[in-house]
């Protein structure tokens, strides 16, 4: 049974690297990745689990690293923003000027990105589901929801 | 962050989780059981709930299975609303699971910590409480499955170092027609202003209902007077002798709101199953 009393080491596999850490069990992932390691394209907003702005994927699926411990990442593969280089979604939301202030873009980007890997002819209602998660104060969702469209053709090679 | 300091334990097995909540109990702390954690930590960080250690149950191999048994179909309490909104089998399920949190949230809400939650919702009850699902409970005296309708109170009435390990649903239940009602203020995704799930079988038609009260509920009072063969007039102008608790006021809707609502869509689904 894994056990932590106090501060520890953790050995998190963080962007494809593995990363030591010195963690206490009431850190955040959200936390640890910002405050540790430097990693700071997760964003703090509502650090409720509602806003979606420190969306990154862990094991591929996109989670709230507002809202999980970092000692609970121990033996995932997390990915962040950082880990992102020139992907179709990332693409696209520059071409589509899917942004505006920009806080809420890397929250968008991961989830839409595990959204465009896991269902890539994602129909309406479920970009509708997937992109609920994540809110733009800019409202920008428009521009968005072309992204996400665009990053598919370009995904398919269209 | 949250702004107090206690220790984390992953057991992986529920022997090593039962001992090790006895042992902190034992040593004077208050540990707590630990899944997706989602309430856990926002609760934990607005200062609205203390403990001294967590116990993750995450790697207990019985909490994180779907199978297909001789009796029914078990679904570990570990499994995130999103694993059980993929299975199939129970439309029902899939279907009202699918309306709590958000996509992204539902990757770790878990259905054993949605139900045993602190929140007055608790919606992933709703189906199993229809379909009188067993509920599978590990305590240091060892697993024991108990009727959710009989477990439930209010909440699960669950005894000091107990955990849900998961629940069992007859596969007879498969094929029920449902109706499944949830109405929200403004937007999709928020907690309810009330959720009614419907089935209809060979007894009669079942409700089950969270938002209205402070607690989800399951009647069989309730049942019984929608099954009386009244016009739904005067089944609905009597409805509140039958419902166990009082109708919520809060800042998202008054009692009269919600009942004049609840009214409305009480009288749609007995309208429905009236001509199903």
């Amino acid at each position: 049974m894994k056990s932590y009393k106090d501060y520890t080491q953790l050995i998190l596999k963080i962007n494809g690297q593995i990363r030591k850490v010195i963690v206490s069990p009431n850190d955040t992932l959200l936390h640890v990745l910002r405050e540790k390691l430097g990693l700071t394209g997760a964003k703090p907003g509502c650090e409720n689990g509602d806003c979606g702005a420190c969306t990154v994927l862990m094991d591929g699926k996109p989670v709230k690293s507002c809202i999980i411990l970092a000692v609970e990442a121990e033996g995932h593969e997390i990915t962040t923003i950082e880990g992102l280089k020139d992907t179709p979604i990332q693409r696209a939301f520059v071409e589509e000027s899917a942004f505006q202030c920009g806080y809420c873009t890397p929250g968008f980007i991961m989830n839409c990105h595990a959204m465009l890997n896991t269902i890539p002819d994602a129909d309406y209602d479920t970009i509708k589901e997937w992109l609920s998660s994540n809110i733009c104060r800019c409202t920008g969702y428009e521009e968005i929801k072309k992204a996400v469209k665009k990053a598919q053709k370009i995904a398919g090679g269209l | 962050m949250i702004s107090f300091d206690f220790e984390y334990y992953r057991p992986d097995s529920i022997k090593e989780a039962t001992d090790v909540y006895a042992q902190l109990h034992e040593e004077g702390k208050s540990p707590l059981y630990f899944s997706g954690g989602t309430e856990v930590i926002t609760m934990a960080r607005k200062g609205a709930l203390k403990f001294d250690a967590l116990i993750d149950l995450k790697n207990i191999e019985e909490m994180n299975v779907y199978r297909k048994d001789e009796d029914g179909i078990y679904f570990g309490a570990n499994m995130t609303l999103n694993e059980a909104a993929e299975m199939k089998d129970f439309p029902l399920i899939r279907e009202v699971v699918r309306t709590i949190g958000d996509h992204t949230i539902r990757n770790r809400i878990t259905l054993g910590g949605n139900i045993c939650g602190r929140l007055p919702y608790r919606e992933a009850l709703l189906p199993f409480l229809l379909y009188d699902a067993q509920v599978y409970i590990a305590g240091i005296n060892g697993i024991k499955a108990l009727s959710i309708n009989e477990a439930f109170n209010k909440r699960l009435v669950l005894s000091k170092g107990e955990f849900v390990i998961g629940f069992k649903v007859k596969e007879s239940f498969m094929d029920t027609k449902y109706l499944n009602i949830r109405k929200v203020k403004t937007s999709e995704i928020d907690y309810p202003l009330f959720h009614i799930a419907s089935i209809k079988d060979e007894e009669g038609i079942k409700i089950a209902v969270s938002g209205l009260c402070a607690y989800p509920f399951r009647s069989y009072e309730l049942d019984k007077h929608i099954n009386c063969n009244s016009e739904p007039d005067e089944i609905i102008n009597n409805v509140y002798q039958f419902i166990p608790g009082t109708i919520k006021e809060d800042n998202i809707a008054s009692a009269e709101y919600r009942k004049a609502l609840f009214e409305l869509n009480l009288e749609k689904i007995l309208e429905k199953w009236g001509e199903a």
